[in-house]
């Protein structure tokens, strides 16, 4: 039963939630935590981080968080409710927006709608630099600068430069620790 | 078709069914389905720090294999944002189905979500992420997909002055209509307004920035 339980809070929140973890946090947050008592809220936010690094999908807390309460069954239901959710969601928009695609009001729709994608792309990203500039901003602002040069460029492809970030970064810690701001 | 002559006549497409977005044909594309799922085999297992994954998607599928337009990656792009669930799964989902069928649209997103699955099973399990040097590691991840998605926002931005009419440019007073929203919607997620608030907000703010004003 509680496999049957991981999958529909899962499946409700994946599918209730917009900007994806941003919009389901408070959610899980509800259940796990506070509606269940299935974990603590620092097991949650240990989650949430985690989720926030590994490649993916962020909505990754969902399978750590179904790992927690169930250990491995309960991971998979947490993974297939996550996910199942906007698959079926999908296999309809998608159908509908095909097949209607080329009226001109429905492309006008979505030109309508841009400005979203933009002011979500954007805040990511400014709430990605306050974080870093927050943390160590000295070395946030030579590593940016190395990885943009080098983006720029073409001397970099998008995952070499994460690779190349990661490794500076860490470089710089290790080798300065608390001198670099 | 004209009786009395040889020529062939073609009707131009009714004004209300103009496609400046040319569907591309299938099979037409540079990428083929092992392409497409080793693209999500790959991003599945390596793409680390949140925000470098939409990036990647575009210098992938529009610069490199050529499979989408600027156009279709946006179109790709809004409906992802605009429909609730992971935006990520969301995008791959309706890309997959577009470009290659339902089946391979759910391979694709298997590919890409199960390694991260594993990944995050792993790293909570076996790594330290409470020591600095590593915790160091993960924030130079950050400041990469930083770059990646400040590049990307630039191209996406060029998409704010699309038309929805063939040779017809868009309005300047559009133009700055869709910039205003775009801010003001921006500035509500660093407010950390709920996301169903500022998707609803959002949805009808430019609406009204398209339509009515």
């Amino acid at each position: 039963m509680i496999l049957l339980e991981l999958f529909w809070i899962c499946f409700r929140t994946s599918l209730l939630s917009f900007g994806g973890v941003y919009g389901a946090l408070p959610e899980l947050r509800r259940v796990f935590v506070e509606e269940r008592g299935w974990v603590t809220l620092d097991q949650l936010m240990e989650c949430y981080v985690v989720g926030q690094f590994v490649p993916g999908p962020n909505m990754v807390i969902a399978t750590l968080l179904g790992r927690r309460v169930a250990g491995m069954p309960g991971a998979c239901a947490a993974f297939l409710g996550t996910y199942a959710a906007p698959m079926l969601l999908i296999a309809l928009t998608a159908t509908l927006f095909q097949r209607y695609r080329r009226v001109a009001w429905v492309r006008r729709v979505e030109l309508a709608l841009r400005p979203l994608v933009i002011a979500f792309m954007g805040a990511a990203a400014l709430a990605i630099a306050r974080d870093q500039l927050t943390h160590r901003w000295l070395v946030t602002l030579l590593v940016s600068g190395l990885g943009a040069t080098l983006y720029a460029r073409g001397w970099l492809r998008p995952l070499p430069l994460m690779a190349v970030s990661g490794a500076t970064y860490w470089l710089l810690f290790v080798g300065f620790a608390d001198r670099l701001p | 078709m004209s009786s009395a002559s040889s020529e062939v006549v073609v009707a131009e497409a009714p004004r209300d069914q103009v496609d400046p977005t040319a569907t591309v044909p299938p099979r037409a594309h540079g990428l083929s389905v092992r392409g497409w799922l080793w693209l999500h085999c790959k991003i599945g297992l390596l793409t680390f720090g949140t925000g470098s994954v939409f990036p990647i998607y575009e210098r992938a599928l529009v610069r490199d294999a050529k499979a989408l337009s600027n156009e279709q990656f946006q179109q790709a792009l809004t409906i992802a944002q605009v429909l609730p669930g992971p935006s990520l799964v969301t995008f791959c989902a309706y890309l997959g189905g577009t470009l290659f069928g339902p089946l391979v649209a759910v391979l694709g997103v298997l590919a890409m979500c199960f390694p991260g699955a594993l990944w995050a099973l792993l790293v909570i399990e076996a790594v330290p992420i409470h020591r600095l040097d590593v915790q160091a590691v993960f924030h130079g991840f950050a400041v990469g997909a930083l770059v990646l998605l400040v590049d990307l926002v630039r191209r996406l931005a060029r998409g704010l002055t699309a038309s929805d009419r063939d040779g017809v440019p868009v309005s300047n007073g559009r133009v700055a209509r869709r910039w205003l929203v775009a801010l003001a919607v921006g500035a509500l997620v660093l407010l950390r307004v709920p996301m169903a608030h500022i998707a609803g907000i959002g949805v009808v703010a430019c609406l009204v920035a398209e339509f009515v004003a």
